[in-house]
């Protein structure tokens, strides 16, 4: 299993190859997709300043990855694109794989892929989570589209993955492993971040009503449902990166699936992908040495105990791994 | 609905999510059992619109049963045995609604969509599958190639937050970018490529709050688009499955799912976009913006003017 690290910046590229990472994705919104639709019509699913900010820049980060001998993959996974943008799509494709030497595509639209598959025919193609493959039916169809990798949602868990990885064959599957959850599935999570995350507890009051007629709630009822209520937050809270806070020791918080890195190995996957493109480059470079000091475990063949054992540890947040709410794998 | 030269324009399904509503289909312009406040105000906002719009009331000519949204929502094979009865019996057209699908419910998906492979080749009739899960749309296609696909408003994405989408047709915006947020993508030339092998009979809208861009010339088949809820978003984690259980245990997908949905709903107020102008209610694992009579009257005047256009009401929050 390869750890699959953001970038944000041609400078984060050896700090993170030194620290572990074996495959790196990224974004770029050129300044003419930006001039003509305005920086809210995403080209992928992050807002255009969490990519890179040139295809100059692009470019010496693929060089500096190249070095390490690590692949450097491109999103282009907004949940749509329209007619009209497909010309301005397939350039940036050819240029991207013909002279950035990017090696993967992340796409989501599957009418983005049918277009690759005709005019750009080697650039190869992983299945963002966003196109929500969870399914072996999704499976199938990905791999008539001759797709290299699926990026499996994170709502898919452990037991489901077996099946999915028999019926992928020799596709590759990658699946989350640190940061950034998401409420509601992000495939069909129709909001913007623009205006900050949707799920995000904070914004909303919830008030509780029957769904059937107009009976009032009982004052138990009412209990129930507030004391849910209270539940949920905390859950959304884990989600959303517990606040985007920091630990104490300095270790990002949020959403992980550290203790379940023997399993995923022994499942066959093949790639564990670290979130946060826009992220601080020292959350991703904490985020890739967590990853790092567990996977040296996997790959030295320690139990499965073992693994989780030491996941926990380094994780040094107890209360959280044992609340549940924080973990991908459940 | 017809227009001057007495050609029928529009059509008018009812979406219900559960057996026991079945019977409110013939009239769902009358007050339905257990109907909520929201339920109530949007029927009256809906059909007050279509007079507006049509002077007259028409009479649904198709179910579409089933919930899009929850995989757990999933009937048993006896439920759409029972639907599909009830429908060919009242004169009704049937068509079945389908979530996205984690593995273990595909499989059970697959069962019922054998069953009705099965019925349409029986009765000679047709059977509309809509899908909301490409997964089930190519399974669909391949092991069933006889049935009608509808490609559902999951998979016609768009931008449906309420908190910024009134935004979105404001004059100073760029053209090119309002355009963007009232387009689909699935009428590109790509995207029909992709489409192009299955027998895709009809494409699903939600109303956009900022409007849809829909086309007469690239309508070809079906256009479906739904009133009175739009769907903002849906995912895994239901607000109120495990009610009871463990606080860990929470916030998943349940097998055993007790359907504390159809119980309780709830609203959201938003402390920091007070200019919303559409309410949120979340049911079960799915969160959906609540129309207005300006945005039914908006939808269905678009779709008065299409040779294909389908109104979908649905009776209730569909979940």
């Amino acid at each position: 299993m390869n750890i699959l690290a953001p970038l944000g910046a041609k400078e984060e590229v050896e700090m993170l190859a030194e620290s572990g990472a074996e495959e790196f994705y990224c974004g770029i919104t050129p300044m003419e997709w930006m001039e003509k639709y305005s920086p809210g019509v995403w080209i992928n699913r992050r807002n255009p300043y969490a990519g890179f900010p040139s295809f100059k820049d692009l470019e010496e980060a693929v060089r500096r990855a190249e070095a390490y001998d690590i692949p450097l993959f491109l999103t282009l996974n907004a949940p749509y694109y329209t007619e009209a943008q497909y010309p301005m799509l397939i350039d940036l494709i050819k240029r991207c794989q013909e002279e950035v030497g990017i090696k993967a595509f992340i796409v989501s639209d599957p009418g983005l892929m049918a277009a690759m598959k005709s005019q750009v025919p080697k650039a190869p193609i992983h299945v963002s989570s966003l196109a929500a493959p969870m399914n072996t039916g999704s499976i199938e169809l990905y791999k008539q589209m001759q797709v290299e990798r699926i990026v499996l949602p994170r709502s898919v868990q452990l037991n489901e993955i077996p099946a999915l990885k028999e019926a992928a064959g020799d596709i590759e599957l990658e699946v989350f492993i640190l940061n950034d959850g998401c409420v509601y599935e992000e495939s069909f999570c129709m909001t913007t971040h623009s205006a900050g995350a949707f799920c995000s507890q904070a914004q909303w009051n919830y008030v509780p009503q029957h769904a059937d007629g107009n009976k009032s709630l009982t004052a138990a009822e009412l209990d129930t449902l507030n004391e849910q209520v209270d539940d949920y937050r905390e859950f959304v809270w884990f989600v959303n990166d517990c606040n985007c806070q920091i630990a104490h020791d300095g270790l990002p918080l949020g959403p992980c699936g550290l203790c379940s890195l023997a399993k995923l190995d022994s499942m066959g996957v093949d790639s564990l992908k670290i979130v946060g493109r826009e992220g601080a480059p020292y959350r991703k470079l904490a985020s890739v040495q967590m990853v790092k000091a567990v996977m040296e475990q996997v790959r030295g063949k320690a139990a499965e105990e073992e693994v989780e054992k030491l996941a926990r540890k380094i994780r040094n947040q107890p209360q959280y791994c044992e609340s549940g709410l924080m973990c991908y794998y459940r | 609905m017809s227009n001057a030269e007495g050609v029928s324009l529009l059509k008018f399904a009812v979406a219900v999510q559960s057996v026991r509503d079945l019977k409110f289909a013939k009239e769902p312009w009358a007050p339905i059992d257990l109907q909520n406040e929201i339920e109530t105000e949007m029927q009256s906002a809906f059909f007050g619109a279509w007079k507006e719009v049509f002077g007259e009331v028409a009479a649904p000519s198709r179910i579409i049963f089933g919930s899009e949204f929850c995989q757990h929502r999933l009937p048993t094979v006896r439920a759409v045995n029972k639907a599909l009865d009830y429908c060919w019996k009242n004169g009704f057209e049937f068509s079945f609604a389908t979530s996205y699908m984690h593995e273990e419910k595909f499989q059970e998906l697959a069962d019922i969509l054998a069953v009705l492979d099965e019925q349409m080749k029986k009765h000679e009739k047709n059977i509309e599958i809509i899908v909301n899960d490409w997964g089930v749309y190519f399974y669909t296609k391949k092991r069933f190639p006889e049935l009608d696909l509808v490609i559902g408003r999951l998979l016609n994405k768009s931008i449906r937050d309420p908190r910024v989408a009134h935004y979105y047709n404001e004059s100073n915006a760029p053209e090119e970018g309002k355009e963007f947020f009232k387009k689909t993508g699935l009428f590109s030339q790509s995207f029909r490529q992709f489409l192009g092998n299955g027998r895709v009979t009809g494409f699903e809208f939600d109303q956009l709050i900022q409007g849809n861009f829909l086309s007469e010339e690239e309508a070809e088949q079906t256009i479906g688009l739904h009133f009175p809820f739009g769907c903002t978003a849906s995912g895994s984690a239901c607000m109120v499955g495990f009610i009871d259980m463990d606080k860990a245990d929470k916030f998943r997908g349940d097998p055993e799912c007790k359907q504390q949905c159809q119980r309780y709903v709830f609203e959201l107020k938003n402390k920091r976009h007070l200019d919303m102008r559409n309410r949120v209610f979340q049911k079960g694992n799915s969160a959906f913006y609540s129309h207005d009579s300006g945005l039914v009257r908006m939808g269905l005047e678009s779709l008065q003017a299409m040779k294909n256009g389908r109104a979908v009401y649905s009776l209730r929050i569909p979940v």
